[in-house]
């Protein structure tokens, strides 16, 4: 090698060394998630086609006219409107999250044992992605990503099929339009707290979840229940229930603040109404403080034992040796 | 030309058995260095420490790096393909492209994309839908389109035809080796790679059987092959391994000169496959004093890979 190709060389080597491009890490693992488990964009959208359907058929079939009452209460235009629309948020909500809570359980499962099982975590540990940086954008896609997702498919989704319903059948007065602004506003707006708020303190169970998901050589949804297992081997062994109580309160809606008992009138919520005795629509939602729930220390020591679960599963990730 | 790995007393336990018994060995930057062994000799648990996939006891540097601490940076500077089957079947090709532009900063998505449009790949197939050798052309085009100092490779074509095989490092060597970069491969396929190599590893059960450079292997080994009735004068000078082909006998020896052995037949330099063989099969005898299937005690020969001359 002549002296001056070292000198080119060495003038170049700086620059090779440098050129590096600028990459977005998070936001390519999220995209990576969307990629290899199209359930998690694909379900929400199917729900809201049968509740788009469901809506469609609703007017096509549904009552033309105003009706005169509503059980025992008088109906009002204002007040048949305002129940309405928050019924269809709050269905519409529930129908979502139930399906993403299904999805969300078997995504968190699947997501750490899948690449153990098909080898292509040799591939993903090739790149230069540290396992805490994966196990995070696993834990935020069921944290936030998923939820704010399902929840904008939701909200879009409440608008387009209120779009639907408030076609009057007939035209004229006698027309019959079921959509509230306000109401609507609000509604979106509690359910946006409540979601926040399960998410949170689901928090421990999805970390748990990853956990089991990363460590489990095989049977990856038998060891995701076996805390109910380790359940009836405590009624069994000792007679006692501590674990079910615990465990039931953590899977159990314990993030509602105590006063309320809004999932009741949720699933009750025109005849919460209508029983009330009041023609005011806000009558659904009083009392109602949701904010309140975040003032649950359960909420947050929830939140710490997530930490922990996480901290284990981005170990065992590092360490766990099966290909 | 600096220090890529240095590892000394490597040692990595399986329950009782010793899968690397204190191994301790370095690469320089710009070689081509080969790690043969037979199955379970430790080549994959060595490749495993060095790329911070597992854990093992002793001292590891690889690029000034510790890996079992400092994986995901490494990486930057790491490429590795561990076998044809890692890339995950669900991912589509270009998606595969997103993914390491997204989390790559050494990688030029249009040198991958060059590389790919001349092949049959297409960017919207799935993985799961290209045939094997396909596969391992797109992982070949993510590879060598990201600008890294080590390039490791675990079995890279096992299962592959000849075809791909041969295009594997033809592609390899021309399109990305320099003296800037080192290229660390274990196979089993000895033959196929020895024209490449700079460095080889012997490793055997656990333990390095021999670790040199070719350019010294003529120096230190020889290949005799006597008819016959020259056997028994060609023992005289103490082969190491000796192996019966269609009626003559190739020995071989270590430390003897051309010289010496000339007058009683052909000499010449064993290929780097035969030296392997010799080295193990001497290694087998030793152990196994009965000389149960080993070649030191003349005997019929092995059918072994790389067996050919």
């Amino acid at each position: 090698m002549s002296s001056e190709s070292a000198e080119v060389r060495a003038a170049a080597a700086p620059q090779t060394a440098t050129r590096t491009t600028a990459t977005r890490p998070m936001l390519t693992l999220i995209k990576r998630e969307f990629w290899e488990h199209a359930a998690l964009w694909v379900a929400p959208l199917v729900v809201t086609a049968a509740l788009i359907i469901g809506a469609i058929f609703g007017r096509a079939y549904g009552p033309g006219t105003m009706p005169v009452s509503l059980g025992d209460v008088p109906a009002t235009p204002q007040g048949l409107r305002a129940i309405s629309t928050t019924v269809l948020v709050m269905f519409s909500g529930g129908s979502q999250y139930v399906v993403m809570s299904i999805v969300l359980w078997f995504y968190a499962t699947a997501c750490l044992y899948n690449e153990r099982r098909d080898r292509s975590i040799l591939f993903w540990k090739s790149m230069p992605v540290s396992d805490a940086k994966t196990v995070i954008s696993k834990f935020l896609m069921a944290l936030a990503v998923v939820p704010l997702y399902v929840y904008v498919v939701t909200l879009l989704t409440t608008l387009v099929a209120s779009g639907i319903i408030a076609i009057p059948r007939f035209s004229g007065p006698g027309g019959l339009s079921l959509w509230d602004g306000g109401a609507w506003v609000r509604a979106e707006a509690y359910s946006f707290v409540w979601l926040v708020l399960a998410v949170l303190w689901y928090a421990p169970l999805t970390a748990y979840l990853l956990l089991v998901s990363a460590w489990a050589r095989r049977n990856v949804q038998l060891w995701a229940l076996s805390p109910l297992i380790a359940i009836i081997v405590e009624r069994i062994a000792f007679g006692t229930h501590y674990l079910s109580t615990w465990i039931l309160y953590r899977l159990g809606p314990g993030w509602q603040s105590q006063s309320e008992q809004w999932l009741e009138r949720l699933f009750a919520g025109p005849f919460y109404y209508t029983s009330g005795g009041s023609s005011s629509p806000v009558q659904l939602f009083a009392g109602m403080q949701p904010l309140k729930g975040f003032g649950n220390i359960d909420l947050w020591i929830g939140l710490a034992v997530a930490v922990a679960f996480l901290y284990a599963a981005v170990r065992v990730r590092r360490y766990r040796d099966d290909t | 030309m600096t220090t890529v790995i240095e590892a000394r007393n490597l040692s990595k336990a399986y329950g009782a058995t010793h899968a690397l018994d204190g191994v301790s060995f370095s690469i320089e930057s710009g070689r081509i260095v080969g790690m043969i062994g037979p199955n379970g000799a430790g080549k994959t648990t060595a490749l495993k420490g060095i790329l911070g996939l597992s854990d093992f006891a002793g001292e590891l540097t690889v690029l000034g790096r510790n890996p079992r601490t400092e994986r995901d940076r490494l990486m930057q500077d790491v490429c590795f393909i561990a076998d044809v089957a890692v890339l995950p079947k669900w991912i589509r090709v270009r998606n595969a492209l997103d993914y390491v532009e997204g989390v790559h900063p050494r990688f030029d998505r249009a040198r991958a994309e060059t590389f790919l449009s001349r092949t049959d790949i297409r960017q919207g197939s799935r993985v799961r839908e290209l045939s094997k050798g396909m596969v391992t052309q797109l992982h070949l085009a993510l590879i060598l389109a990201i600008d890294a100092r080590l390039l490791v490779l675990d079995e890279p074509t096992l299962g592959l035809d000849l075809l791909y095989r041969r295009q594997f490092y033809d592609t390899l060597l021309n399109d990305y080796f320099d003296k800037e970069r080192t290229i660390l491969v274990t196979t089993h396929q000895v033959e196929e790679i020895e024209h490449l190599l700079t460095d080889v590893i012997f490793l055997a059960s656990g333990h390095i059987v021999l670790s040199t450079t070719v350019d010294a292997i003529p120096d230190r080994y020889l290949q005799l092959t006597v008819g016959p009735d020259g056997v028994s004068r060609a023992r005289e000078l103490h082969p190491f391994y000796e192996r019966e082909v269609f009626g003559r006998t190739a020995l071989f020896y270590e430390g003897r000169s051309a010289r010496e052995l000339e007058p009683l037949g052909e000499v010449r330099t064993p290929s780097i496959a035969d030296l392997f063989v010799a080295k193990i099969q001497s290694l087998d005898a030793r152990r196994t004093p009965a000389g149960l299937g080993s070649g030191a005690a003349p005997g019929p020969a092995q059918s072994a890979p790389g067996a050919s001359s």
